[in-house]
């Protein structure tokens, strides 16, 4: 018989026993989670012991909502992500598992499938949530017209099968890792089988969130309404949660300064000063997203390896943070925030600014030393790809900007015409292998930075380590691995860790970001 | 006057079609993927695929045009491709909110042109006319987003009487709610569009007053109240409605800026959303209601001309 073990656990540290190189990086990177983690918990908004049940909250949206479809990872969906729609997990600021729609799950010994038991419980609609939902939802994530930001996190997956209305089990295709399989719990929303596919979710939702939907008007207006079969006792405490979207800004800091709206949602950091003293600034998860800079390794004169690193150590990634976020998010030289078990920023240390080793790596390894960086709409790019032009100056490196509007920028960066440009990624919780599900970061031929020419074979290597590593001591080989080959073949550099933000009034209490930097308003109330 | 009216709506069709021949073209001109931009940039080809057929993309241009020309005749304008609803749905929730700022709007523009286009007309060295002067350039000179931007931080911000983000409201259902809401993007809009309107009244209200009706007039002993009200100020209409419907066509077909501003759920603000997400059945719809608009508006234009001057005669 086969016998299980629990993932209920302790997250496990890869570094252990990694030497004595290790323990200082375990240290910076405690120092750093410290800091992460204080951060996270003033990030909450004003607290207070006795919740007022009833009421609405009324928020400003700085970002139009695209679907309801929870299988669409865009951040314009974070609004509804978690008030809709239950995942199967969720993790604590330091990425330990805690049940939501799952209740328990047990990972075989062979490591080749899970077996998890739901919750006894009913979407918004009244209609219970069975084993078949969860086989459904897996089935459109491997469906790849269908499976959108679902499909990477799932492809380790063969197939699911409902065992009872209440257990499932989930089939690999090879021996996998628990992290990897807690990332996919965690980012697995549980979907309605009847409405779970694009056409229902553009306009409806199907999920068992603490909310669902009252009414909608796009791009205009969302009103969530209470879901009355949510599973947590007496949660939600609003009755009603109105989004109200805005284009321009200035028009959605005025609405909050003049009490049209309750707080706000993704503000830009520049109306800090004028928000601070009245309102509640709340930081998302500094763990969600961290902002890159890349550059195209196919074309010249980036595909020398040794002018993508002199070009990359010309950059002054605190300087970009301190302009782009002020005294928030942290500087990161490699792809991964201080919490991930992959962050190993010694090792990133090799491209660290350094404008001396700049200049002499672009006069000796450049055969031409001028490009050209597309600039896309998104906050901030603008303001981080000049300051990079003007340290690339310095070096001796002429980088021309182009501004571009976002349809363009995605189409370019697809074809492989783009030479330099600047977006953040979802980070990886646990497993890098869920990193990988980025394109930017992918292997083979579905890499777009590596358009038509396919990610290095070391890299590819190194990912398929990563996807096979199983114990704790393979894991960390595996990242570090992972680390080594990235560097060897540098496309891509951290510049910081991203931080959403929200300015909420003072009668706001518990608005929380989750570690995604997903709205939770599970807790939320508004009290005078 | 019947046949005159037929045959102008008859010249529509070509005028429309060719708009609507342009405005494809320039949508298909327009650089990147829109497939690619609502799949994102970690799309497989699948979902790419599966998304440019979702939209029509798939098809060629041309199959796509007169596809959409006939579902368009038949009363179906497609479906929004960010939101998935109904684009006529959207033109019907979007048309009314705009409409209604646009005469509430435009009243403020009356409101504020006929009299001071008078006072500069008729009183042009006097103190009242050197003010309106004044006005009149800090008026033209003022971008109305500015404007805008004034008064949501005086009436919103700091004294917080008004809305910065106004809501559509219908007017019948609520008028207090929706003049509350109205109040501060058509104010902007018709400081500006009044003071520009002013102008024409004032320059064609000069030219009457100078003219020999006007002369006659007098000399027949009529008061000067009777002169500019009966006899001036009714012929120097004609050239300020031209203007004035061009204005009105302004706001109907969505002021855009004032209408993103203000939050303001318009037509200016759907064509605003349209572009930036490449819905390209939105955007061509929004733009070719725009056309319609003028067209019908100068066709109105041309028969108010008629009443008004009988000398006028419709061919």
């Amino acid at each position: 018989m086969e016998e299980n073990v629990t993932l209920q656990s302790e997250p496990q540290n890869p570094r252990k026993g990694a030497g004595r190189r290790g323990a200082i990086r375990t240290a910076i990177a405690a120092i750093l989670a410290a800091t992460l983690t204080g951060a996270l918990a003033v990030g909450a908004g004003a607290q207070s012991s006795t919740p007022v049940k009833g009421g609405t909250l009324t928020l400003g949206v700085g970002r139009p909502l695209q679907d309801f479809d929870p299988y669409q990872g865009a951040n314009q969906n974070y609004i509804i992500a978690k008030t809709l729609y239950s995942n199967l997990i969720s993790y604590t600021d330091d990425l330990k598992p805690e049940p939501d729609l799952a209740t328990e799950w047990k990972l075989a010994e062979d490591n080749r499938s899970v077996t998890i038991t739901l919750r006894d419980t009913v979407f918004a609609d009244g209609s219970p949530l069975t084993a078949e939902d969860v086989v459904a939802g897996i089935k459109r994530a491997q469906d790849p017209k269908i499976a959108f930001t679902q499909r990477g996190v799932a492809e380790f997956i063969e197939s699911a099968t409902a065992i009872d209305p209440h257990t499932v089990r989930v089939d690999f295709t090879r021996p996998t890792g628990e992290d990897r399989v807690l990332d996919w719990m965690f980012y697995f929303p549980v979907v309605k089988a009847a409405n779970n596919n694009p056409e229902f979710l553009k306009t409806g939702a199907a999920g068992s969130g603490p909310f669902m939907i009252g009414s909608y008007s796009p791009g205009t207006e969302l009103t969530l309404v209470k879901n009355p079969h949510y599973y947590e006792e007496g949660k939600p405490y609003l009755d009603e949660v109105v989004y109200r979207f805005f284009t321009d800004q200035d028009g959605l800091v005025s609405a909050l300064l003049s009490g049209d709206v309750d707080g706000t949602v993704w503000q830009e950091l520049r109306y800090d000063q004028q928000l601070a003293q009245d309102f509640q600034l709340i930081d998302g998860s500094l763990s969600a997203q961290t902002q890159l800079l890349y550059v195209n390794p196919v074309n010249a004169p980036f595909d020398n390896v040794e002018c993508r690193r002199a070009v990359l150590r010309a950059v002054d990634r605190e300087n970009i943070r301190r302009t782009v976020q002020g005294d928030v998010g942290i500087t990161v030289l490699g792809p991964f925030p201080p919490n991930a078990p992959a962050y190993d920023e010694e090792l990133y240390s090799q491209v660290s600014f350094d404008m001396e080793a700049a200049k002499k790596g672009i006069a000796e390894h450049c055969a031409t030393k001028t490009a050209t960086a597309a600039v896309s709409p998104s906050p901030g790019v603008a303001t981080i790809l000049t300051i990079v032009q003007a340290n690339l100056a310095e070096a001796g490196f002429d980088l021309k900007l182009e501004n571009m509007d976002a349809a363009t920028f995605i189409s370019l960066v697809r074809k492989g015409e783009v030479q330099m440009g600047s977006f953040p990624t979802v980070n990886p919780f646990r497993s890098v292998a869920s990193l990988a599900t980025n394109r930017g970061f992918s292997g083979g031929d579905s890499n777009y930075w590596w358009f038509g020419k396919g990610a290095p074979a070391d890299y590819d290597a190194a990912l398929e380590a990563v996807r096979s590593a199983l114990t704790p001591e393979e894991i960390a080989a595996a990242n570090r691995q992972f680390n080594e080959a990235l560097l060897n073949n540098i496309w891509t550099t951290g510049l910081f860790t991203m931080i959403d933000r929200a300015a909420m009034s003072p009668k706001v209490h518990d608005f929380q970001f989750a570690l995604g930097s997903q709205l939770v308003l599970n807790n939320t109330y508004v009290a005078e | 006057m019947a046949r005159f009216v037929i045959r102008r709506l008859l010249q529509f069709i070509p005028v429309f079609l060719l708009a609507a021949i342009a405005v494809w073209a320039l949508i298909y001109a327009l650089p990147g993927d829109p497939a690619e931009a609502l799949a994102g940039l970690n799309a497989t080809p699948e979902e790419i695929a599966a998304v440019r057929e979702r939209m029509g993309l798939d098809q060629p241009v041309w199959v796509q045009f007169l596809t959409w020309l006939g579902n368009a005749a038949a009363g179906d304008l497609g479906v929004s491709s960010s939101s998935a609803f109904s684009v006529s749905g959207l033109l019907a929730k979007h048309i009314p909110a705009s409409a209604q700022l646009a005469v509430f709007a435009m009243f403020i523009v009356i409101l504020i042109a006929i009299p001071l286009g008078m006072v500069k007309a008729l009183a042009p060295h006097r103190l009242a006319g050197r003010i309106v002067n004044v006005y009149l350039s800090l008026s033209l000179a003022t971008p109305p987003f500015w404007i805008g931007q004034l008064l949501i931080l005086a009436f919103a911000v700091s004294l917080r009487m008004l809305p910065a983000a106004s809501r559509y409201v219908p007017f019948w259902e609520d008028p207090g709610q929706a003049l509350r809401n109205m109040v501060l993007p058509a104010l902007a809009l018709g400081i500006y569009s009044g003071g520009v309107l002013a102008r024409f009244v004032a320059a064609s209200l000069s030219e009457a007053m100078e003219s020999d009706y006007v002369r006659t007039a007098r000399s027949k002993g009529a008061s000067e109240t009777r002169v500019v009200l009966r006899h001036a100020m009714r012929n120097s209409m004609l050239p300020v409605l031209t203007v004035g419907a061009l204005q009105l066509g302004t706001l109907l077909g969505g002021a855009v800026v004032m209408e993103v501003l203000f939050s303001y759920s318009g037509i200016g603000r759907l064509l605003f959303e349209s572009i930036r997400t490449r819905d390209y059945a939105v955007m061509q719809a929004s733009i070719l209601f725009v056309v319609i608009l003028y067209l019908v508006l100068s066709l109105l234009v041309d028969v108010l001309y008629a009443a008004l001057d009988p000398r006028i005669r419709l061919k």
